[in-house]
């Protein structure tokens, strides 16, 4: 056989690697930083560091620049060995690492100033969002471009994941991100309410999924089987395990949205496949685990297979945790708590973090050519960062319970046992504390491995691996008609369309046309074995011979799921056919603004949900229409404050006056940050216009009327609120201040129903002519 | 009786017949998925799984690593 010499481009990887590591610390000690404010408030110092902006840089950080770089290094090393190919262009990976970092200092700067979308782990503003966009789709022609001129005709599973993880990205990073920019910093979704919700964690979940999941489990099959020195333990049910986990993963969002405005089959959907992941997950984990098996006493000496072994069991705590967590009656307990938090820090610091760490320790001596500079400290970082994770995971299910518990109790002749949400904040504080130290002591692991790595690096030389690899061409591949026209793809195609047909029918007809699609698929099987031979390659070997038919397919994989669930959901949304609601008026628009960019969502829930317990305590139960024209919508995920759906008219204007001067005057105990410069701060009024012609564009009914109006209605909405402070005790209040606009926003909150059959314009206008009364 | 039960699901609205064809898609490609690695030729899937194993990393170099401080 004839070979030809390639060199690995391993200068990338390094990169990639060093990037991670330091994006790491910074990522966790924004963490450590959060949950100290969330401890002892007055850590929340000044606005630009207050808990509501720095936890979106806190997760973006620990998602896209911390495990994001830890997958482009694993992704560029193992590609290229399992290719026998250098990637494609040296040009192409070096804008994606620059870009990427670009995009990370971006966030970096943005988010602390309060640029945001305002949806979780999407917080980036439009901008930056196309550069993501750009820059994945950099990192995607380059990986393609390799496959393509790979010299290993078999693509290994660990590609698989790889190409599931870059192609449903894209689709979800592009959807979710649909948006009308207002200005150069911000934007409005086109989606709204219930809509913007489900595509949201459509969205949410599936990043976790096939951003902190899929690629980080083919690093597993690549790095685990390289680290123990075996192969992996079954490859048939790595196989079973990618499709199983790709076909299922995409429907679970709706789990994030469970008694909620949702509609009902979404939430069924939602839950019955997240359940369904039980079995694919724990498939992944036990393949994983048991690659060591006969390797059990190296874990002794290891610590990459320690790292490995523990973070593919922390992937398995979190995928059980998760279905758990979906069932609708364990979330009505678990959901807004720190139970959710304790979860997905189980699957981020001990899945994905320690799967990183297991990854550097195995990579970098290889990358540097020479051993590991101290062992024993990658031991001791591995002990204390476990111990890290427990004590973090463990205070979060405890203090998530006790909420949780704390919400629903009741007193025996009836009414809220504990009816002021504070007292339920109160009991969590020592864990707080316990989650501060659980969370440092991480941080402290990962600094040893910082230093570890280092020195390694330090006393090392930067290597290029250089290979033989066979220099004739690859075999031609199948062509698209063998793919698609191909006997499997046949047979499945009758099978599913008779399934379609028996649910049509009555009881008889389809229990006939049930047995014949069983027939159909039983003679297909045996129709495909026959015309089997061992010089032509079956159906599914031609599909993973060819890595651009292979994407087809995932695409269309992960496309079902999402497909299914969103255009029922955007067909049947009241804001196509709802007549009840009234728009934000100008300043309550720009109040939202407010709200939105200094993450209020972050701790304040906007969605009752349907509960006894939850109306007993906040109002009407949340229906869809309630947030129809919210975009984004503010529905929330954690409640370390109560739920704000309904505090329109709750309390008075110098109340929230009060309150965000100086919140512990209003709620002795409260841990929220003060706003006071709110009432120094200005609202932009000449904007205004601009956000509500966006708002039009995507359907809220403003009128060019209100539109053209819109400074002066700001200013006359704007003066009834600081008349009204005045007189309740707060003279010099200034009418165009942030502290009013914000006012004005929580006042209406959960008021814009007005009657029905009365149009929106008609609605705005009456409420525009009765602006104050109801404050 | 499946007539009735598929009425009622699809009352709100005919997409969410979506839904149930997507879980069909999924069932039978999820069974075919499986078969066809149950029947996969021991050979090819001995080779397969070895892939990682095939680079000529010089790995035996940092295998067993002895400790240089500590």
């Amino acid at each position: 056989m004839k070979t030809t010499t390639i060199t690995y481009d391993d200068k990338i990887v390094r990169w990639f690697l060093w990037a991670s590591v330091a994006f790491g610390l910074v990522g966790t000690l924004a963490g450590v930083f959060i949950a100290l404010e969330l401890a002892w408030w007055p850590a929340n110092a000044a606005r630009w560091i207050a808990f509501g902006r720095l936890r979106p840089l806190h997760t973006n950080a620990a998602i896209f620049a911390f495990v994001g770089n830890m997958i482009f290094a694993g992704v560029y090393y193992s590609t290229q060995r399992l290719t026998k190919a250098r990637m494609a262009s040296d040009l192409l990976s070096k804008i994606h690492f620059w870009g990427w970092q670009l995009i990370i200092v971006g966030a970096a700067i943005t988010l602390p100033l309060g640029l945001t979308q305002g949806k979780e782990y999407a917080e980036l503003i439009w901008p930056i969002d196309i550069a993501v966009a750009v820059i994945w789709l950099v990192f995607a022609a380059n990986f393609f471009w390799t496959l393509a001129q790979r010299r290993e005709k078999h693509l290994y599973v660990a590609l698989w994941f790889y190409i599931a993880t870059i192609v449903t990205i894209t689709v979800l990073y592009v959807v979710n991100n649909l948006a009308i920019p207002v200005s150069f910093t911000e934007s409005y979704p086109v989606f709204g309410g219930v809509q913007d919700a489900l595509v949201q964690w459509w969205y949410g979940h599936n990043a976790v999924a096939f951003f902190l999941t899929t690629p980080v489990l083919g690093i597993m099959y690549y790095f685990l089987p390289k680290a123990a020195g075996r192969p992996v333990f079954s490859y048939r049910l790595s196989i079973v395990h990618f499709w199983g986990l790709v076909f299922i993963y995409i429907w679970a969002g709706p789990h994030h949205l469970l008694n909620t405005a949702l509609p009902e089959w979404a939430q069924t959907v939602g839950m019955i496949f997240s359940v369904m992941l039980w079995a694919p997950s724990w498939g992944g984990m036990i393949n994983g685990l048991l690659t060591l098996r006969g390797a059990w006493d190296k874990l002794r000496e290891d610590p990459v297979l320690k790292f490995f072994a523990a973070g593919v069991t922390f992937y398995g705590m979190a995928t059980f945790e998760g279905p758990l967590l979906a069932i609708r009656s364990v979330n009505g307990l678990a959901h807004y708590t720190d139970w959710i938090i304790g979860h997905v820090h189980a699957g981020t610091l001990g899945w994905n973090g320690f799967m990183a760490a297991g990854m550097f320790y195995w990579l970098v001596p290889r990358l540097y050519g020479r051993k590991l500079f101290s062992q024993a400290a990658a031991n001791y970082h591995f002990w204390i960062g476990t111990v890290g994770i427990l004590l973090y995971v463990v205070s979060m299910w405890v203090a998530g319970i006790t909420q949780g518990l704390m919400w629903r109790a009741e007193q025996p002749g009836g009414g809220l046992e504990y009816p002021n949400f504070i007292e339920t904040l109160i009991k969590l504080e020592p864990m707080y504390w316990t989650r501060l130290v659980g969370g440092s002591l991480y941080v402290i692991g990962l600094i040893m491995m910082t230093w570890n790595l280092i020195m390694t690096a330090r006393l090392g030389t930067a290597t290029e691996t250089t290979v033989e690899v066979p220099a004739e061409e690859l075999p031609k591949e199948s062509s698209w008609q063998d793919l698609l026209f191909g006997k499997p793809a046949l047979v499945s195609a009758v099978v599913v369309t008779l399934m379609l047909v028996a649910g049509f029918l009555d009881a008889l007809p389809a229990m006939a046309v049930i047995v014949l699609a069983v027939l159909v698929a039983i003679g297909g099987y045996f129709l495909t074995a026959k015309g089997r031979s061992d010089d032509k390659p079956t159906w599914h070997r031609m599909l993973e011979g060819r890595a651009g038919a292979f994407s087809v397919f995932t695409v269309i994989a992960i496309l079902v799921g999402g497909v299914a669930e969103i255009i029922p959901t955007v067909i049947t949304s009241p804001e196509a056919t709802s007549i009840q609601n009234t728009p934000y008026s100008p300043l309550e628009l720009e109040g939202r603004d407010i709200y939105v960019r200094e993450g209020c969502y972050t701790c304040h829930s906007q969605m009752i949900r349907t509960f006894t317990w939850e109306s007993a305590r906040y109002g009407a139960v949340s229906e869809a229409q309630d947030s129809a024209f919210d975009r984004p919508f503010q529905w929330g995920s954690r409640r370390i404050g109560p739920d704000l759906a309904r505090v329109g008219g709750k309390y008075s204007d110098i109340w929230h006056y009060r309150h965000m001067m100086d919140p512990r005057q209003i709620s002795e105990g409260s841990i929220m940050p003060p706003y006071a410069f709110l009432e120094d701060a200005r609202i932009d009024a000449d904007g205004t216009a601009a956000k509500m012609r966006g708002m039009r564009s995507v359907g809220v009914p403003y009128t060019a009327e209100q539109i053209g109006a819109s400074a002066t209605a700001e200013r006359a909405q704007g003066t009834v609120i600081a008349a009204n402070l005045a007189e309740q005790g707060q003279a010099g209040v200034a009418p165009d201040s942030e502290m009013v606009a914000l006012i004005a926003y929580l006042q209406r909150i959960g008021k814009n129903t007005t009657a029905v059959g009365e149009s929106p314009a008609a609605a705005n206008a009456t409420a525009s002519a009765v602006e104050g009364g109801v404050r | 009786m499946i007539a009735v039960f598929a009425r009622e699901f699809l009352a709100d609205s005919p997409a969410v017949s979506l839904a149930v064809a997507a879980l069909l898609i999924f069932a039978v490609v999820f069974t075919v998925v499986t078969i066809r690695a149950l029947m996969m030729d021991k050979d090819e899937i001995e080779a397969l799984a070895n892939l990682p194993l095939e680079d000529a990393q010089p790995a035996e170099a940092f295998a067993g690593l002895e400790d240089d401080h500590g």
